[in-house]
C-alpha cells in the first residue's frame, strides 16, 4: 500500500518537474489575449493535423483550465508589495516599533525569568535559615530546660543542707555557749583563788619588807652614811665589766689551749 | 647602744617563729657567727663562741644581707648566755644615725694572723664576739669603736671613720709600733 503511494507521489513530482521545464509552458504565464487566441485557433484550423495534448498537459489543464501563469502573478505581486512596503513610511515605523516591542518583550521575559529564579533561590535560603533558626531554638530550649532542672536540684540540695545545718548549728551553738559559760565560771574561780593567794603573799611580803626596813635602818645607823650609797650603785656598768672580764678570760683560755696544743705537739 | 654593721661572719643560722601561721616567717630569727672554710665546707670551729642575733621584725632583710652592711641597728648590751657571747640587734635605725660602735669581721687571709690572747693584741674596750680558727685560718667578729685597734701579724688595724662622711668606718693598717 505505502509502496504504491510512494510510486504515485514520485510520478506526480516528475510530471510537475517536466511541466515546469517544458518550453511550451513558459509563454503561458498569463491568459492569452483574444486576438492571439484567435490566431492560434486559425493556425490550428489551417494545420492539416490536429494538435493533441500530451497526457500530462491534459492533467495540468484539469488543475489550471484557464492556463494562468501563477509564477508571474506571484512575482508581480511580490514586486508590487515590495514597492508598497518600501515606499510606505508607516511600514518602516511599524516595523521598527514591532522590533522594539519584540526586544522589550524579550527583555521583560528575561528579567521576569531571572527574578523568578532569584526568588526561588531566596526562598530556598530563607527556608534553610528558618529551619536552622527552628533547630537552634529547639536546642536552646532543651539546654535551658536541662539548666533549670540542674539549678532546681541544686537549690533543693542547698535548702536541705541549710535545714540540716540550721538544726545542727542551733544545737552546736547552745553547746558552745554552755561550754563557754563553764569555762568562764572556772576562770572566775581561778582568778578569785589567785587573787586571794596574791593578796596573802603581798601581805606576807609587806611584813618581810617592813622587817627588813627596820633591820636596814638599824644597820645603817650603826655603819655610817657611806655604805648605803655603795649598795645603791647602778648594776649596768658592773655587767659590762663582767662581760669584758669574761671576754678576757675567754681569750686567755684560748691562748692557754693554744699553748697546750703547741706543747703537746712539741 | 647603736651598732653599725661593717661585715658579717661566714655562718648564718636561722630559727623560724613558733606559730604555724605565715607569721612564723615574719618572726624568724637569724644568727650570724664566724666560720672557717675546710675542704670547701664552711665549718664553725669555734675557739670563742658567740653570735649576733638579728630579728626579721626588727627590719633585718635575710634575703639581702649585703644591703644590711652599713646600716645602724639599735642593740642590747653584749651579754654572755650559756657560755656564748651574744649581741642582740633589736631593730634597724633610720639612716644617718651616728653609731656608737661597729661590728667588724677580721679574717686572717686579709689581715694576717690575730694574736688572740697575747698581751696588747687589741685595744682594751674592743669586744671579741666570736672567733673561729682551723689550720691557720682565723675569722673573728669584733665590736669596735672608732679609734680602736687590733694587732695582727701584718700590723695594727685601726678603725677609722670613713672620709666620705657616711656613718661607717673601716679598718686601716698601720705599721707596727
Amino acid at each position: 500500500m505505502s509502496r504504491s503511494v510512494i510510486v504515485r507521489a514520485l510520478l506526480v513530482g516528475f510530471v510537475l518537474a517536466a511541466a515546469s521545464c517544458s518550453p511550451r509552458t513558459a509563454p503561458l504565464s498569463e491568459p492569452l489575449p483574444a486576438k492571439a487566441r484567435a490566431d492560434v485557433a486559425a493556425l490550428g484550423a489551417q494545420s492539416p493535423y490536429q494538435h493533441q495534448d500530451t497526457w500530462y498537459e491534459f492533467m495540468l489543464k484539469q488543475f489550471n483550465p484557464d492556463n494562468i501563469d501563477y509564477g508571474r502573478w506571484v512575482e508581480r505581486e511580490r514586486c508590487k508589495l515590495f514597492e508598497l512596503l518600501l515606499n510606505n513610511p508607516y511600514f518602516l515605523y511599524s516595523f521598527s516599533i514591532t522590533i522594539a516591542l519584540l526586544l522589550a518583550a524579550t527583555a521583560c521575559a528575561k528579567q521576569w525569568v531571572d527574578h523568578r529564579r532569584a526568588m526561588w533561590v531566596t526562598a530556598e535560603m530563607m527556608a534553610d535559615l528558618y529551619n536552622q533558626d527552628a533547630y537552634s531554638r529547639e536546642i536552646a530550649q532543651e539546654a535551658i530546660e536541662r539548666f533549670n532542672e540542674h539549678i532546681e536540684r541544686c537549690n533543693r540540695a542547698i535548702e536541705q543542707v541549710e535545714t540540716n545545718a540550721g538544726a545542727a548549728a542551733g544545737n552546736n551553738e547552745a553547746e558552745q555557749l554552755r561550754t563557754e559559760l563553764m569555762r568562764v565560771a572556772e576562770e572566775r574561780d581561778r582568778a578569785i583563788r589567785d587573787r586571794d593567794v596574791a593578796r596573802e603573799e603581798l601581805r606576807r611580803k609587806s611584813e618581810i619588807l617592813a622587817d627588813m626596813s627596820v633591820r636596814l635602818e638599824s644597820a645603817g645607823s650603826k655603819g655610817g652614811p657611806h655604805s648605803a650609797s655603795q649598795t645603791a650603785a647602778d648594776p649596768r656598768p658592773a655587767d659590762v665589766k663582767l662581760v669584758n672580764h669574761i671576754n678576757n678570760l675567754q681569750e686567755q683560755l684560748y691562748a692557754e689551749r693554744k699553748g697546750n696544743r703547741r706543747l703537746r705537739g712539741a | 647602744m647603736r651598732v653599725a654593721v661593717l661585715g658579717f661572719g661566714s655562718i648564718w643560722r636561722h630559727r623560724l617563729g613558733r606559730t604555724e601561721s605565715r607569721d612564723r616567717f615574719a618572726q624568724a630569727v637569724y644568727y650570724n657567727t664566724t666560720g672557717i672554710t675546710v675542704n670547701g665546707n664552711v665549718l664553725q670551729r669555734p675557739q670563742i663562741c658567740g653570735y649576733a642575733r638579728f630579728d626579721v621584725v626588727g627590719g633585718f632583710d635575710p634575703n639581702h644581707p649585703s644591703k644590711m652592711i652599713g646600716c645602724v641597728f639599735e642593740c642590747a648590751e653584749p651579754t654572755v648566755w650559756l657560755g656564748s657571747n651574744k649581741l642582740l640587734f633589736r631593730r634597724i635605725l633610720p639612716k644617718h644615725q651616728h653609731p656608737d660602735c661597729f661590728l667588724t669581721v677580721a679574717r686572717s687571709q686579709w689581715m694576717g694572723q690575730l694574736a688572740v690572747g697575747n698581751e696588747g693584741w687589741r685595744s682594751p674596750d674592743t669586744w671579741l664576739l666570736s672567733l673561729s680558727e682551723s689550720d691557720g685560718q682565723q675569722e673573728a667578729l669584733l665590736l669596735m669603736s672608732v679609734g680602736q685597734w687590733i694587732r695582727t701579724s701584718l700590723g695594727n688595724f685601726v678603725l677609722e671613720p670613713s672620709i666620705t662622711g657616711h656613718p661607717t668606718a673601716r679598718l686601716v693598717l698601720h705599721a707596727n709600733g
